[in-house]
């Protein structure tokens, strides 16, 4: 790989008591990348993500963005520094409205202080149009819009999958973490958030790591892709490499079935 | 009891200017003949029924419940800010003129609708339970209580004759113990923004701060002895002038005694939560109990001054107004200006960056900080915003009363002004001054009027008698409440649409809510969905 790494992770490794979740991983992003991590249910998928934007403390191991390193930062901190996430089961503020949930993204780049927002300074009033601003840009951009004065829990399955992606990207991230995006969506809706992850990369520059289950997704869109099992890197690389490769299809079907072809649904 | 009508803001009610003035001159017109001992005696048996407790009663929250009215129903705006305004700044002071006790509740009323709002802050846009709130109260209460009586004066004569080894030396050393310290600590926090905290840098802070309380404690001593020789002077407390100071001063340091007890607790969340500030707010009023030196024990400080202003002075004198009212007048005065302050406080706050941080650490915490959101110091502004309205509160409360005692901040106020948050509507500003006004109003002058008005009723069993069941009714009255309108009596707009929304299913009182809450949550795309683009949005305007 040429370009230089945005996000380069070095032996990273989590375990929970007895139970190795996340095993000496070694990651690298590259700048402006559409990179998925697979594996089945229970790989550590989601605790690597954890580990990366500061919600657990890795045991070992680096985890640098852009040359910073981030152990040890708290979420808001890695979030201040550029690393934005989504969840695998939904968390929007539920009691705010579309627009209000994309102005809380934008908490750690506004400067106005609790003596401006008591006061109405001139701060606080720019500070509140540039959120607003960036609320009505961000509904634009997933296609939100209509929604932008509902409750975020009324919104369609689908839309506030997306108001999440909003969210995140709201904080100006260098690089988005989408957990499970596809997740309980139609073909149709599937279709749409690809070219929607497609264009956070290409229209706002933003670098994209994502964990997926649905194999269609995934293979099309990756530009490479890394296969956790048992907390464990077992494979690497574009997406036909990984999918011919036998320690891949052994951690999806078992030994027996790696033997024979990917012709399955691998889940 | 105030009536209330259920709010439903989408549906266009028509204009009751005509019936809201009207009402106004009415109850007005009764509040003043009910509080006027001279007209009462020509009206013979009208008189004597308004005087009957429960009738005066039902006559002052009619009267209060005009507030209300002009903040609920569509009028013109001079017709509510004439109401309003006419209600508090003249009806109000001008019955109290007759009979004082109108006024005592009223800054009663307004201490407690302060309390609310400080505590809604915490509970309703936080959502952090706090159990030991008052603790703030006292905080503010006891910090005038000292410093405006006699107490003021003891402690100087204590320190004046046990000096130990102070002199002007031990307080150069303790400012300098101080300054060194917060300025270590304050570096120590700049280098832990940039780079992560190592355990050399954590244990430097702690001991920083061990540092900065010896310093503290060295500099309040030396300055005690070294001024132990005005005991004489200030055997009344500080000159009243230092009230505004003061008034300052109470702000800060409840907000200082909330950090305190913000940082260690605030890690902790809901029922953990709850305990420890339960735990911390008795250990504040425990201390009030055992530091016998500064706050007399349990027999409470008395009497505690009040700030004179002469002109003020001056003016109620030319209104006609007694000289033993003057000081009720002006905390009256005082509490409704800090009311009014504090609400547009925080209203600012809850349409600001840091009102919308809290309510996102309300809905999920780690969605709220995974976005940028500090946690702790979010939590910790909360916490001391809530308590330095509490703090000021207090010291108008202790002023008022002239005296303050520890059982004035026992456990059962903090559980009251939470059920006046709860009862008014968690989250919603006007919510809550009304819950403040309800269960003060219930609790100061409806209950007891009850009690005293059925105390001779031979009929009624003497174990039956309401004046002796005060609080089981007073309990029926919140149950009741709680199951017709979980949501509180005016809720705010968040949690209307949360909490009918969630129970759409089996909760049939969801009267007055908008046409686009069902549906959502775990639905699938539909191609019925944009039908729903017709509906109002729920969201409502800002």
């Amino acid at each position: 790989m040429t370009t230089p790494l945005i996000l380069d992770v070095q032996g990273l490794t989590k375990t929970f008591g007895g139970l190795t979740a996340v095993n000496d991983v070694t990651f690298g992003v590259p700048q402006g990348g559409i990179i998925s991590v697979i594996g089945p249910n229970g790989a550590g998928k989601t605790t690597f993500f954890n580990l990366i934007t500061g919600i657990y403390a890795p045991d070992r191991g680096t985890i640098r963005l852009a040359g910073r390193n981030l152990v040890g930062l708290r979420p808001d901190q890695v979030a201040a520094a550029g690393i934005a996430r989504t969840f695998q089961n939904i968390r929007l503020f539920s009691s705010m409205t579309a627009e209000e949930n994309i102005m809380v993204g934008r908490h750690s780049r506004l400067k106005s202080t609790f003596l401006d927002a008591v006061l109405h300074t001139r701060g606080f009033h720019d500070s509140e149009r540039e959120a607003r601003e960036t609320a009505r840009i961000m509904l634009d951009f997933v296609g939100l819009s209509k929604w932008r004065r509902e409750l975020a829990t009324n919104l369609p399955y689908g839309d506030q999958r997306k108001l999440e992606i909003a969210r995140a990207l709201a904080t100006t991230p260098k690089l988005i973490l989408l957990d499970e995006p596809a997740a309980g969506m139609n073909p149709r809706e599937t279709e749409d958030l690809k070219a929607l992850i497609r264009s956070i990369r290409d229209d706002l520059g933003v670098t994209v790591v994502l964990i997926e289950h649905d194999m269609r997704l995934v293979m099309t869109l990756s530009e490479s892709i890394t296969v956790l099992d048992y907390g464990t890197k077992i494979s690497e690389g574009l997406p036909h490499q990984v999918r011919n490769d036998p320690a891949v299809m052994e951690a999806y079907l078992g030994r027996g079935a790696a033997a024979g072809d990917y012709g399955k649904e691998a889940r | 009891m105030t009536a209330v009508h259920p709010v439903s803001p989408r549906r266009v009610t028509p204009d009751r200017t005509g019936l809201l003035l009207l009402i106004f001159l009415l109850t007005s017109a009764l509040l003043l003949l009910s509080h006027n001992r001279e007209w009462l005696g020509t009206l013979g048996g009208v008189g004597a029924l308004l005087r009957n407790p429960i009738v005066e009663a039902v006559v002052v929250s009619l009267f209060l419940a005009n507030i209300l009215f002009a903040y609920l129903w569509r009028a013109a705006p001079w017709a509510k800010a004439l109401v309003g305004l006419g209600s508090l700044l003249l009806v109000l002071p001008w019955a109290g003129q007759e009979d004082t006790s109108l006024l005592d509740l009223s800054i009663q009323i307004m201490i407690f609708a302060a309390l609310a709002l400080g505590l809604n802050i915490v509970v309703g846009l936080a959502g952090l339970l706090d159990l030991g709130y008052v603790a703030f109260f006292a905080v503010g209460a006891y910090l005038w209580g000292i410093f405006a009586s006699p107490r003021l004066a003891e402690i100087l004569r204590y320190y004046g004759e046990n000096p130990g080894a102070t002199n002007a030396g031990t307080l150069a050393l303790g400012l300098f113990l101080t300054a060194v310290t917060a300025a270590s600590m304050v570096a120590i926090n700049r280098h832990h923004q940039r780079v992560p905290p190592t355990r050399a840098s954590s244990w430097g802070f702690g001991l920083a701060s061990f540092g900065l309380v010896a310093g503290l404690i060295l500099s309040a001593r030396a300055l005690l002895v070294l001024n132990a020789f005005r005991a004489e002077g200030l055997a009344n407390g500080i000159d009243p002038n230092f009230f505004w100071l003061f008034l300052a001063l109470s702000v800060l340091a409840a907000a200082i005694v909330g950090v305190l007890i913000g940082l260690p607790v605030l890690r902790l969340k809901g029922d953990y939560l709850a305990i420890i500030t339960l735990g911390l707010g008795e250990v504040i009023r425990v201390l009030a109990n055992n530091l016998d030196l500064y706050s007399a024990g349990s027999q409470g400080i008395t009497p505690i001054g009040s700030a004179s202003v002469g002109w003020f002075d001056a003016l109620a004198a030319r209104l006609g107004f007694a000289e033993d009212q003057y000081g009720l007048l002006f905390l009256y005065v005082l509490s409704l200006l800090m009311v009014g302050i504090i609400l547009v406080v925080n209203v600012r706050l809850d349409r600001s960056r840091i009102g919308r941080a809290w309510i996102a650490i309300r809905d999920d915490e780690v969605a709220a900080q995974a976005m940028g959101v500090p946690l702790v110091r979010t939590k910790l502004i909360a916490f001391a915003t809530g308590a330095s309205f509490a703090g000021v509160m207090g010291m108008i409360f202790a002023a008022k009363q002239t005296f303050v005692s520890p059982e004035s901040f026992n456990l059962f106020q903090s559980i009251g002004v939470l059920s006046m948050v709860i009862l008014g509507g968690m989250g919603s500003f006007p919510g809550v001054i009304l819950g403040a006004a309800v269960v003060t109003l219930l609790n100061l002058r409806i209950l007891p009027g009850l009690g005293e008005a059925t105390a001779n009723l031979s009929w009624i069993p003497q174990q039956a008698n309401p004046g002796q069941l005060q609080r089981l009714i007073f309990g029926v009255i919140l149950v009741a409440m709680m199951l017709l309108r979980p949501e509180g009596l005016l809720p705010s707009r968040r949690r209307t649409l949360e909490l009918h929304h969630e129970g759409d299913q089996e909760d049939d009182s969801a009267k007055g809510t908008g046409p686009s809450l069902t549906g959502g949550g775990g639905d699938v795309y539909s191609p019925g969905l944009e039908t729903r683009q017709e509906d109002e949005p729920a969201g409502g305007t800002r």
